[in-house]
């Protein structure tokens, strides 16, 4: 519908705005933790990379490894940061979400994984989580926005 | 080993292993709370083998260049190169109290374990030194 379309395309703007407030963030993706995507917001010779983790599966990977993660004894991991030489990524776990930030490899990855402790984006997500069914018994993370 | 290791043992950072892409402990200096060494080894090396699987742009086990990071990232040091290598260089697990940081130093991983109160940037900047004096003894090794 018109409405939902509006709000789709005010989503995906409101996640644009901080390509550019992120020194070296060239996109943001935001799925579940099956690596279904919601919502992605790409520079545009960056659309790539974003297909590339979606095909790739490091969504659930991440997921996975996460739940390892949780066995050493330190608590839930709460975010990935990955050097892949071209690209660092950054994966932040907001039950029932998963961020996915994909950035330049001298890209700020303070402020990417600061990005849940900015209070319009941790609104945005927290809309989103309530209207997402949650999931009981995964040890990534918590309910509601995990704060790095 | 395990005293060049333990040198990065200091403020929060709990201890530094060396472990084979497929878990085995070769080294180990520090404090591993709950988990013994060799379990952390093994969590190590799956979460490795699990986000390097997924690699977006290539894989194999780190790459060929035995560098630590690109050198636009600021970990380690190596040649400048003009192409970043492809494949999982390193990654940083953060974890409610602590985290943990894994590299690929040629051809095997270096894991660094450290409590909340550690930031991830020298987190990194520990793991580059201790990389740059490991690499090429690693690699005399190893021969790669």
């Amino acid at each position: 519908s018109p409405i939902e379309n509006r709000a789709m395309d005010s989503l995906r703007r409101f996640l644009e705005s901080y390509l550019s407030q992120v020194d070296g963030l060239s996109a943001i993706l935001l799925s579940d933790r099956d690596g279904v995507g919601l919502m992605s917001a790409a520079q545009p010779e960056c659309q790539w990379a974003v297909e590339a983790v979606v095909k790739r599966g490091l969504v659930p990977g991440f997921c996975q490894a996460a739940e390892q993660a949780g066995k050493l004894g330190v608590g839930p991991a709460s975010a990935f940061v990955t050097n892949y030489g071209q690209m660092t990524i950054v994966l932040l776990s907001c039950q029932p979400l998963v961020v996915t930030l994909i950035g330049q490899p001298d890209c700020n990855i303070g402020a990417m994984t600061g990005l849940l402790k900015d209070r319009a984006f941790s609104e945005q997500l927290r809309r989103l989580q309530q209207v997402l069914p949650q999931e009981s018994g995964d040890a990534a993370g918590g309910s509601g926005p995990v704060r790095v | 080993v395990a005293q060049l290791l333990s040198q990065t043992n200091t403020d929060g950072v709990q201890s530094s292993l060396l472990l084979s892409l497929d878990g085995a402990l070769l080294a180990c200096s520090g404090y591993t709370a709950d988990t013994d060494a060799r379990v952390l080894a093994a969590i190590a090396a799956n979460l490795w083998d699990t986000m390097e699987r997924c690699s977006v742009n290539g894989g194999g086990g780190g790459n060929s260049s035995s560098s630590v990071g690109g050198p636009s990232s600021g970990v380690g040091a190596g040649a400048a190169s003009s192409q970043a290598p492809a494949g999982l260089q390193d990654m940083t697990v953060v974890c409610t109290n602590g985290s943990l940081y894994i590299a690929y130093v040629s051809s095997i991983l270096l894991c660094l374990y450290a409590n909340a109160t550690v930031p991830l940037g020298m987190l990194r900047l520990k793991a580059a030194k201790l990389a740059d004096s490991l690499r090429d003894p690693i690699s005399q090794i190893t021969g790669k």
